[in-house]
């Protein structure tokens, strides 16, 4: 991915408008991936069993988070990195690009507006929005290779 | 920020009397999905296939990897032989690519790590691939019946063959690019 923050005139480029258009994650063509039910039936667990790992009432409910169609709540994700050792943006990582996307769309808009800014209070702020931009950019890269 | 789809996904089908056992594999040593499925309609050729297509529709394969039917020497009823025929018209109209390995093949695959038999193939891949290892068969006696996880097994091992010729993936260029 290829972010530009220099030019104030610089078009918003095209990944972020397709990702805003994808945001909706029962319609993409493609399946959105998590590996949550590929990491229970590794270790063997019964839909059942993680549900309670992950305070989830129902199977009902775990299965629409393994196929992606709800997100998981903040607990259910930090339960599932207990269990499995693996990061929520590891395990769903359609649902980290979706909201990775729509971040850092709001940080390119909030940069560029701060591009004139003296104030150190904005200078700071700024300071932050480019680390924010340039880790998506060598996080983008790395999944592109 | 990139799109994370599974990629350069392998779908390995293995067929039964009672259904199939399918595997997906990410990589070698990546298992995605897996599982059976037993067809209890009179038409076990339609359920096939319906079920083999939402497989694809679900998760996009780029190569599908069956058993060679066409050696004289494979006994398989005229019924799995054109259900293969089919899965391989299915995958054509879906744009997979189809690879066959032959049983033959599959052997000499495994036989570097002196797996002869179909048990001791899996437990080669048990020990290879530990997500399978509590699904592991029990052995098999004269008087039983074959076992549906057994299929499983049969997949992965068509699945491990096809990785073990070492084919690039048909789109690596697309995805370099």
């Amino acid at each position: 991915m290829r972010i530009a923050c220099a030019d104030k005139n610089e078009e918003v480029l095209p990944p972020l408008v397709i990702a805003e258009e994808q945001t909706d994650m029962t319609h993409t063509e493609t399946p959105p991936l998590c590996y949550l039910r590929t990491q229970r039936r590794i270790w063997g667990l019964t839909q059942k069993e993680l549900a309670r790992f992950m305070g989830i009432n129902s199977r009902t409910q775990l299965s629409r988070v393994e196929n992606s169609k709800r997100a998981p709540t903040i607990r259910s994700a930090l339960a599932c990195q207990v269990l499995f050792g693996i990061p929520p943006a590891a395990l769903f990582p359609h649902l980290f690009d979706t909201v990775e996307d729509r971040v850092i769309r709001d940080v390119y808009e909030r940069h560029e507006a701060l591009s004139d800014t003296t104030s150190p209070k904005g200078l700071r702020k700024r300071e932050l929005f480019a680390l924010a931009l340039a880790r998506a950019t060598i996080n983008g890269n790395a999944n592109d290779t | 920020m990139t799109e994370h789809t599974p990629r350069n996904l392998v779908l390995a089908v293995q067929l039964f009397h009672r259904g199939f056992a399918y595997v997906l594999f990410e990589g070698p040593e990546s298992p995605f999905d897996w599982g059976t499925k037993e067809i209890k309609q009179r038409d076990k050729n339609t359920g096939t296939l319906v079920e083999a297509k939402r497989l694809i529709d679900r998760y996009r394969p780029e190569v599908l990897v069956i058993g060679e039917m066409d050696g004289k020497a494979t006994p398989r009823t005229s019924r799995i032989r054109k259900l293969y025929r089919m899965l391989v018209h299915l995958a054509a109209a879906e744009y997979v690519d189809v690879h066959r390995c032959s049983r033959s093949e599959v052997r000499a695959c495994f036989a570097a790590v002196g797996a002869r038999t179909k048990q001791e193939i899996a437990k080669a891949i048990a020990r290879q691939i530990p997500a399978f290892a509590h699904r592991l068969p029990r052995p098999r006696r004269e008087w039983m019946g074959a076992d549906s996880r057994q299929s499983l097994f049969d997949a992965v091992a068509l699945a491990l063959t096809y990785y073990g010729r070492g084919i690039p993936s048909p789109y690596a260029d697309e995805v370099a690019s």
